[in-house]
């Protein structure tokens, strides 16, 4: 009688399996999608920006978040106060998703919601 | 006729069920009925689900018999559907609330009225009634309701629109439905305060879907819940 209840059942239970394969992935590769949606969900805004003020703010001491380096292509994902970012002449805002233009940036600027306060630690 | 008409005209034709003590109206249909006056305008699928507690089962087939202008499918009579116009289906799920089989999702099975009694469900806890229509519609608590969306493993379209039916909940709860979300969070095991915080991510992230609360504008709410969930890899 209920055989296709029992079908759902057995289809939950193997979402939960990759769930379950998911988790304990969470701290290897197939983690690193998460750990960069972890980066922009406290994000208000997205820049990319041009490799001359990457440098710059490599230079002036500014570290990119390890994430940017797990993903390949690499990018420089940099967290700044809307202040600082007002000094970088190339910065075009890219829509907050994960779209062409946020993945495809070498270089992102991230600028925190006010409510988070000063730039969290990843 | 509207969505609304038709959703309540279906909660009317179950009530002898929705007044079994326990019984909840579930899934993405409870955001609409939390509007003002159960406003309904969120596009979902159009069926409503009835988690019955598995304890309450026997007393829900005795009421069964009192429902009128709804029979259960013949493929599968958890399903009741409707036999007049005007009516939507019915979606009759279990509730392991007394914890009999914890963590596990399984059938319980009836001839009559079997249930697919989902894990998670036992995360719900009955809210405040709602009355709409002169229709009594035993709810929920949403934070109950946020946690068991955002634990269920969904994908595709569905997907989406269950976590945008979540952002609708955050959108309606109180700061004490927020508190209760982040206390019974840290009740949970670490798989699960996992899957809740990537679902949040993906939230986060949605493009806006056509009649659902836009996600974009509303980005700083789920970022604050977020921020309030502690990593299960943080000891706390």
């Amino acid at each position: 009688m209920s055989q296709r209840l029992q079908v759902r059942v057995r289809q939950i239970k193997e979402r939960e399996a990759i769930r379950a394969w998911e988790f304990r992935q969470r701290h290897h590769s197939k983690g690193a999608w998460f750990r960069l949606r972890e980066v922009l969900v406290y994000a208000e805004t997205a820049w990319a920006i041009g490799p001359e003020d990457a440098a710059v703010l490599v230079a002036s001491g500014a570290l990119p978040l390890p994430v940017g380096h797990e993903l390949y292509p690499q990018k420089n994902i940099f967290v700044l106060s809307s202040v600082d970012l007002l000094a970088l002449a190339s910065r075009i805002k890219v829509p907050m998703r994960l779209g062409p233009e946020l993945l495809g940036a070498e270089n992102l600027v991230l600028v925190h919601f006010e409510s988070i306060g000063k730039a969290k630690e990843h | 006729m509207d969505f609304r008409t038709k959703l309540l005209a279906t909660l009317r034709a179950i009530q002898p069920v929705l007044d079994v003590p326990g019984v909840l109206v579930a899934g993405s249909e409870v955001p609409n009925l939390l509007q003002q006056d159960a406003g309904s305008s969120l596009i979902v699928s159009e069926d409503v689900d009835i988690a019955i507690p598995i304890a309450r089962h026997r007393q829900v087939k005795r009421r069964l018999k009192r429902v009128q202008d709804l029979e259960p499918s013949r493929e599968e009579p958890s399903v009741w559907l409707p036999t007049k116009p005007g009516l939507m289906e019915v979606n009759f799920i279990g509730m392991d609330t007394e914890q009999v089989r914890p963590g596990e999702t399984f059938v319980f099975d009836d001839p009559e009225l079997p249930l697919l009694v989902f894990a998670h469900l036992a995360l719900l806890r009955p809210g405040t009634p709602i009355i709409a229509d002169g229709v009594t519609v035993p709810l929920p608590r949403p934070a109950g309701l946020m946690l068991e969306k955002l634990v269920t493993e969904r994908s595709g379209v569905k997907g989406d629109r269950d976590l945008l039916v979540v952002l609708g909940l955050i959108l309606t709860a109180s700061a004490d439905d927020l508190a209760e979300v982040v206390q019974t969070y840290a009740t949970l095991a670490h798989e699960l305060r996992h899957a809740i915080r990537a679902n949040l991510t993906l939230l986060s992230l949605l493009e806006p879907h056509a009649n659902m609360p836009d996600p974009r504008a509303y980005r700083q709410r789920v970022t604050d819940l977020f921020d309030q969930l502690p990593s299960p890899d943080v000891s706390t």
